[in-house]
């Protein structure tokens, strides 16, 4: 990989968790929390961005965050008070800082945004760099790019000498009164200056009496004599750093002009200021060109060598945004296939206690249960290494609440809990999309209009909590509101009109509160802009599960609903159920296993089509043969069991089994890597006597079963 | 070769300016702030220092001016990177002896030749 | 098994001075002879019992465990239209690699190992009679027999997408 890139995606990397630091100070400031430190560290890191973003040349990002720099400083030296409006804009600016800089990290830089004129000119009257009405709308020509914005293209000041010939130059150079103690030392200046063709040296002035000397104060001036092929601004550029602490004047004899530019006359012209570091830049290449000649040549030393540009063209990058782990991810899987390995040994030589010798046998379980705990320390310290506080995705949030109360015209605040649980990365990679989703349906269902809280009594600004926590092996977020909660009666409604439950069904208010989880149900009456594209809750009870995951919803009319997702901390290892199947033993994960039930002579009844029926507590459950699904050979048995799954796609099903074997955490392993995906398995693991035992896709196998069964609810 | 103290808080200009001076045949060392910064000066003795301006804890005219009061710090050359232009600042900067004040972004090539000029 | 004292023609490589030799791991299924490029191959194993995939061809055994990863196995009798090998611990897994992916090829027995000079690998003759031939990348003449030599690319295309 380029080293650009590799520094592009460290900058990018860090950017995301300054703004993510900066979402956080601003929500402080917002929410009248903060003190002078938040205000500091949001200037900070607003600054921090543009610097990064100056180094490799992304001009929206650094116009932006410039003046955005600019409105903060306001602030951090009391010129401009924080009041809600001002809050709301630098919110508002966050989140804009963050879509250019995944515009930029996409290579997408130039992509028009929108309200970005306008947040700007909005920046720029707090600013006070534009009269307040001055704002011009959207689409409108975009008025010239404050000054200090992006660093503007020099305007090179001397053409560009393309004859080798040596020419003259002459530069005075009147060290002040910080100069010695600013760390210079005109000794090593002159040694410098040898290599850009130094050839005489001229001191004026008077050494002062020795009684007199003041050694911090020189009073001479040195006239420096150049006989060299470099153009006058390359020599006023070596000399640049020291317009800092002495006066400088330029002369070239030759010349038609002589050329004054003292120190002062620099430092008060930002143009020139800005230019010395992009100048060089610019003429890097036409210098190369040149032949190098004499001490021109050796006083560049090892730098003239060609450098990479200093801002890389902005192509497609293809960094993953989300993966911030320090760690290459293959090596932390393969730390963890280690332990997953280990496991499986330790659970060979379980296996061998059961048969060993007497003796041995308490040795070998002194040692079992030394490794296991062994194990399991590892496995955990494994796991932490992918661990990563859900803040990641919790941060984006706000923004999603803030487009939407814009857009819907609904005033909400969204607290956030217990941001630093930490998940798989895996998981928190695909949190972020089922997140939103809830977060919208919050908005767009469950929070009413503003007017209507206010009439019902209620806190004019809705209020949504979004907490995660840990629960054992599994990480609990829950969505909470303080909306009307679900509209029973619509979801009953429209269930019945989908055919999904009949109007003779008698259900509990919570099993009506659960059905807007169902397949192809969404509340949303027409497609609106918000929940867009009409999915609904349905999508994601079917990305949580997909994680291993359930959900489920408590409302309370009038007062609110709390929408909970359980997780399991890691997609590397589950827990699953081992069941038997003739000779074949697979697994069920864990998270889909309602209950095991044995089948009675009387519990199984058929169906007019020969598809199976399972009574449970006076409701029938479809029952699925695993033998016939899994494309076993037939056998006839009786006495079978029942283990009850809950699919996304038809509710609770039964599936036959020959024997359940027990509950264990496996590791998954993956079918794909050295075969193909095949339909029904969802993946592999390996037992304690080394055999592969096949984890089951039970929705697939549910689907591929389905074609000819008859579809059996199960909302009874 | 000398040996060049690179101080930024900011990750990826601090790995950008290690890999620049190491490139130009330079150690270098790191400190993220102001405060390291003078922890990282007395105990390496750096040649000469290069230092972002805004940073938490100590900035860096806070920390020049420290250094300055060290005597690993008297006469060292101690440079300000930063993007900041105003001219209260840059009057700072001559107040606390700062050797001199570079804009962001940085030239690689004019860093490298500034450590050869000043080191 | 039993092997032939030196298979490999002494003379092959002063033979053939401007041709390549390469060396093949030769095995058997019932009377034929198989060869595969001995680069392709990782290693040797018995043949212990394999964990069924659903709705896969005849040919596809199974998955077995090799050293905590999962590897597909393959009948290669069947492979070649012939009878299901009903196999016992005296048949033979070899672990070959195909592209990035690790299969097993069930035989009876591993033979031998091979050196053969690219000149003298014949093309198999078009419109033979046995069976899907495509995947037989070429044929050779050994102490032992005639030798076809696999192409494993063929054989079990390893490619996601590719039904077979």
């Amino acid at each position: 990989m380029d080293d650009d890139e590799d520094f592009e995606a460290l900058f990018f990397s860090e950017t995301r968790e300054l703004l993510d630091a900066l979402q956080e100070h601003l929500n402080l400031l917002a929410d009248d929390e903060g003190d002078s430190e938040t205000v500091h560290a949001a200037f900070r890191a607003v600054h921090s961005v543009k610097g990064g973003a100056a180094a490799f040349g992304f001009d929206r990002l650094i116009a932006f965050a410039h003046i955005f720099e600019t409105v903060m400083d306001r602030i951090r030296s009391d010129t401009l008070m924080l009041d809600p409006h001002v809050a709301q804009i630098l919110l508002r600016s966050g989140d804009m800082l963050q879509v250019l800089a995944e515009n930029a990290e996409a290579g997408t830089e130039d992509k028009p945004v929108d309200g970005l004129q306008r947040l700007q000119q909005e920046l720029e009257v707090l600013a006070g760099e534009r009269e307040d009405g001055d704002i011009v709308e959207e689409g409108a020509p975009e008025p010239a790019p404050a000054e200090a914005a992006a660093p503007a293209e020099p305007e090179p000041s001397e053409e560009e000498d393309d004859t080798p010939a040596l020419k003259e130059i002459v530069c005075r150079i009147t060290p002040e009164e910080p100069f010695f103690e600013s760390g210079h030392d005109i000794l090593r200046l002159i040694r410098a200056a040898r290599e850009h063709g130094l050839t005489t040296i001229h001191s004026e002035g008077d050494v002062p009496n020795i009684a007199e000397f003041d050694p911090r104060i020189c009073t001479l001036t040195w006239e420096l004599t150049f006989q060299t092929d470099q153009t006058l601004s390359d020599v006023e550029e070596f000399f640049g750093i020291y317009a800092h602490t002495a006066q400088l004047d330029f002369f070239q004899p030759g010349a038609e002009d002589d050329i004054d530019q003292d120190a002062e006359a620099q430092e008060e012209s930002p143009a020139v200021q800005e230019t010395p570091p992009a100048k060089s830049a610019q003429t890097a290449p036409s210098q190369q060109e040149k032949p190098p000649v004499g001490p021109a040549a050796a006083g560049a030393g090892g730098t003239n060598k060609p450098k990479a540009p200093a801002a890389p063209p902005n192509a497609a990058r293809g960094a993953d945004p989300n993966k911030s782990l320090r760690v290459e991810i293959a090596r932390i899987d393969r730390l963890v296939n280690l332990v997953g390995e280990m496991l499986i040994t330790q659970a060979a030589l379980a296996q061998q206690i059961t048969y060993g010798d007497e003796h041995q046998v308490s040795d070998m379980a002194h040692s079992v249960d030394a490794m296991s705990r062994q194990l399991r320390e590892l496995q955990e310290s494994v796991m932490a290494i992918r661990a990563q506080p859900v803040k990641s995705v919790f941060r984006r949030m706000p923004r999603v609440v803030r487009d939407l109360a814009e857009k819907l015209g609904k005033e909400a605040k969204l607290e956030l809990e217990g941001e630093n649980t930490e998940v798989d990365a895996t998981v928190i990679e695909e949190l972020s999309e089922p997140l939103t989703h809830m977060i919208r349906n919050s908005m767009d269902h469950g929070l009413e209009g503003n007017d209507d809280r206010e009439a019902a009594g209620k806190p004019r600004v809705g209020r949504i909590k979004l907490a995660a926590e840990h629960k054992g092996e599994r990480v609990i977020i829950t969505i909470e509101d303080d909306g009307r909660g679900v509209n029973r009666e619509r979801v009953l409604a429209k269930a019945i009109e989908r055919g999904l439950v009949s109007p003779e069904d008698q259900l509990s208010p919570e099993e009506v509160d659960m059905l807007i989880f169902h397949p192809g149900f969404s509340t949303a009456e027409e497609v609106s802009a918000v929940s867009g594209r009409g999915v609904g809750m349905d999508v994601v009870k079917k990305k949580i599960m997909a994680l291993g995951g359930r959900c489920s919803v408590v409302s309370t009319p009038g007062k609110g609903a709390v929408f909970t997702i359980t997780l399991p901390l890691t997609l590397a290892v589950m827990d699953g159920m081992t069941i038997a199947v003739g000779d074949q033993k697979y697994i069920l994960p864990l998270s889909q296993v309602v209950e095991a039930l044995r089948i009675t002579g009387e519990s199984g009844k058929r169906l007019p089509d020969g598809s199976s029926l399972l009574e449970r507590r006076g409701e029938y459950l479809r029952l699925l043969s695993l033998r016939s699904a899994l494309d076993l050979p037939p056998r006839d048995s009786t006495d079978q069991m029942a283990i009850v799954v809950d699919t996304e796609t038809s509710g609770h099903v039964a599936l036959t089994v020959d024997e359940l074997i027990g509950q264990r955490q496996i590791v998954l392993k993956s079918l794909e890597a050295n075969f193909h995906k095949v339909d029904g398995i969802s993946g592999a693991t390996i037992l304690g006597d080394g055999q592969v035992a096949l984890i089951l896709d039970v929705q697939a196998l549910v689907r591929m079963q389905g074609a000819s069964a008859p579809i059996e609810e199960t909302f009874h | 070769m000398s040996v060049v103290l690179a101080v930024d808080d900011t990750r990826a200009l601090r790995a950008m300016l290690a890999d620049c001076l190491k490139k130009g045949g330079h150690d270098v060392i790191l400190a993220v702030d102001g405060v390291e910064a003078l922890d990282q000066l007395r105990k390496h003795k750096p040649d000469i220092v290069i230092t972002d301006l805004n940073m938490p804890r100590m900035n860096g005219l806070d920390f020049i001016e420290a250094a300055r009061r060290e005597p690993e710090g008297k006469s060292l050359p101690m440079l300000l990177l930063t993007t900041e232009t105003a001219q209260s600042l840059k009057d700072r900067a001559r107040a606390v002896r700062a050797t001199g004040w570079l804009t962001k972004p940085f030239d690689p090539k004019q860093i490298l030749s500034l450590v050869d000029q000043l080191a | 098994m039993t092997f032939a004292a030196n298979q490999i023609d002494p003379t092959a490589e002063t033979a053939h001075p401007g041709s390549d030799v390469r060396q093949y791991v030769t095995f058997l299924v019932g009377e034929s002879i198989y060869g595969v490029d001995i680069n392709l191959v990782r290693e040797i194993k018995q043949w212990t019992p394999t964990t069924v995939l659903p709705n896969q061809p005849s040919y596809t055994k199974g998955v077995l465990n090799l050293r905590g990863t999962i590897v597909p196995v393959h009948d290669l009798r069947a492979r070649f239209g012939g009878p299901l090998t009903e196999p016992t611990e005296t048949n033979v897994v070899v672990i070959v690699w195909i592209g990035t992916k690790t299969v097993g090829i069930l035989v009876d027995a591993v033979s031998d190992i091979i050196g053969v000079p690219n000149d003298d690998i014949r093309q198999v003759p078009a419109g033979h009679a046995m069976g899907d031939m495509s995947a037989i990348g070429g044929l050779v003449t050994s102490a032992a027999g005639m030798v076809a030599l696999l192409d494993l690319n063929t054989m079990f295309p390893t490619q996601d997408d590719d039904e077979f």
